[in-house]
């Protein structure tokens, strides 16, 4: 518990860390307020094709409507925020040589790497409830509270605002579980170097290359998409289906889930074992 | 005698086909300052960093206050103190923060309380609240004694602990680590480039070269084994070269004004007898035991 304290009291005093909290915030307002501004205008042309189809009454653009945007804009951004920190963890120590008085005092390798993780895991999580719930608070006082209109390639889905709250929780906790992948993959590729700018490049550019073969539409690629983690952390999105497909949110969460064992363990076998040379 | 407190035995650590260290084996006494000397790339900080559980040797035994460290580092680690290269500390923190950071997960009782105590004795005080990032080289150098001696370790390691400091850092350093072994009676292993701060502080010396073991023990014994290197300023440099190369048979260097002679302390009396008889005047005799001269007759001649 002591070590975890010392790792979120070094978390918590880095600028970096507020860096993530500050963009969030301010994405989020730029977008609420840009959307108070003009959103009937962005509304009519997201709107466009179902004009002629549809006769669209009642607060359309609601909070959660403003929500559910926000989050389909982060979402994107959150891998490059939740590196940013997590990709220090290890390598950070190593890069300013603390990393040699932290691994002589009377604590193992085991439980240095796994107080980390658990403070990198927290962290992520935080960014992701500090993303939902100023935005939908936000959303909900600035924009009022309706039904959820989910526009689809096949057509409109409309969620009842009585069952929007829950769906919103699975999607953040959905949210948190692929963003641990992503925290555990650069605090794994942080045990293998000694500056802090590679684990963040490197993670980015391994979901950016992931991200890439998950949506072209190549037959070759199509053996190898579902073990992508990135795959799966798109699948929050399913959230807001009519009908709720739980097979598939538990295997997109077993696959998860497997992701950050396997990422923990060889970044966890390499810190154990790894000479402190530097 | 003094019982042990690091002894290591058949050390050997490899890189691929580097040896760093080979069939190593020291004893760093009790309550002494052990001098840890050898040239660069010589495996000094391969055999701290193993002492530290920061390198996994190839093979070879590490006892701590007679423990393993394989497998009793928590306990070990609780006794000591170190600082390996440079005294390294989360900048962007305080220094008392960071003592108390690291007071926490030193697993000792008295460690938090210790903080101001150890703040003052090395020349902190006033300055704790300030951010290390603010610290000079020095300063670092002075909160990583007081991060060594928080939990009051028995042991204090320091590689290369002087680096980067200007003299009067060098001379206060000294002082401190002097005064760590009398007031304290901690067991200090100390390494440095720097062969006379070595000579000024150590009891005991361990020399190493291209990972071997070249000598180690006291270092009155080990001086005293030696010849003396003797300057002399005369009056006829060129005649008393001749005298001394005739009567005792040595290689002497000069130059208009000095000689300069390796000669063993107890023919000292006789030299100085030889130049008088020979109506020699000697303005100048320096006779001088050198840890210098030691280290490096010990190390060029393996």
């Amino acid at each position: 518990m002591k070590l975890i304290t010392f790792e979120l009291y070094k978390i918590f005093s880095k600028p970096r860390t507020y860096i993530a909290y500050g963009s969030i915030l301010i994405i989020i307002f730029l977008i609420e307020f840009a959307l108070k501004a003009s959103g009937e205008e962005y509304l009519d042309f997201i709107l466009n094709t179902f004009k002629d189809s549809f006769v669209l009454e009642g607060n359309i653009l609601n909070g959660y409507m403003v929500s559910f945007i926000i989050l389909q804009t982060l979402i994107i951004q959150m891998p490059l925020l939740v590196a940013l920190v997590t990709g220090d963890l290890i390598s950070g120590e190593a890069s300013s040589g603390t990393i040699k008085i932290l691994l002589t005092k009377p604590n193992s390798r085991s439980a240095i790497f796994f107080s980390k993780w658990i403070s990198g895991e927290l962290y992520t999580a935080s960014i992701v409830m500090i993303l939902g719930i100023i935005s939908l608070l936000c959303g909900v006082l600035l924009f009022g509270i309706g039904d959820l209109m989910v526009l689809k390639s096949d057509g409109v889905e409309i969620i009842q605002s009585q069952d929007l709250i829950w769906r919103f929780g699975l999607t953040f906790c959905f949210a948190i579980l692929g963003l641990s992948v992503v925290a555990t993959l650069s605090m794994m590729i942080s045990t293998y170097v000694d500056n802090s700018i590679s684990p963040i490049i490197l993670t980015m550019a391994i979901i950016i290359l992931f991200t890439i073969i998950g949506t072209m539409d190549v037959p070759l690629f199509d053996f190898i998409r579902p073990y992508l983690f990135t795959t799966h952390m798109i699948i929050w999105k399913n959230m807001f289906d009519q009908q709720l497909d739980f097979l598939l949110i538990w295997k997109s969460s077993i696959v998860l889930i497997i992701h950050i064992i396997v990422f923990y363990w060889v970044g966890w076998y390499h810190f154990k074992h790894k000479d402190i040379l530097n | 005698m003094h019982t042990s407190a690091i002894s290591v035995k058949n050390l050997y650590k490899s890189y691929g086909h580097f040896e760093a260290l080979h069939d190593l084996s020291i004893e760093v006494p009790k309550g002494k300052i052990t001098g840890l000397l050898g040239p660069n790339g010589a495996g000094k900080s391969t055999l701290m960093r193993c002492i530290l559980g920061l390198i996994k040797p190839t093979t070879g035994y590490i006892n701590i206050l007679n423990q393993s460290l394989v497998g009793n580092k928590h306990n070990i680690f609780k006794d000591i103190g170190c600082i390996i290269e440079k005294p390294d500390f989360y900048t962007y923190l305080t220094a008392k923060k960071n003592l108390e950071l690291l007071a926490m997960i030193s697993k000792s009782d008295q460690a938090i309380s210790n903080i101001q105590k150890c703040i003052d004795l090395v020349g902190l005080t006033g300055r704790e609240k300030d951010k290390v990032k603010t610290f000079s080289h020095g300063m670092k150098q002075r909160l990583g004694i007081a991060q060594c001696l928080i939990h009051d370790p028995e042991i204090i390691i320091l590689d290369e602990p002087t680096t980067g400091l200007d003299p009067e850092g060098i001379i206060e350093f000294r002082q401190l680590i002097i005064r760590l072994r009398d007031e304290f009676k901690k067991t200090i292993l100390l390494s440095s480039h720097i062969l006379s701060e070595i000579e000024f502080v150590a009891d005991h010396i361990i020399i190493i070269n291209k990972g071997k073991l070249i000598s180690q023990g006291n270092i009155m014994q080990l001086l005293n084994e030696e010849d003396m290197i003797i300057h002399l300023e005369v009056d006829d440099v060129s005649r008393c070269k001749a005298i001394i190369q005739e009567t005792f048979g040595i290689n002497v260097k000069s130059d208009d004004l000095f000689i300069q002679f390796k000669l063993n302390k107890n023919n000292i009396p006789s030299l100085v007898n030889t130049l008088v008889q020979h109506q020699i005047k000697i303005f100048r005799l320096d006779s001088k035991r050198g840890l210098e001269e030691l280290y490096l007759n010990i190390t060029t001649n393996i």
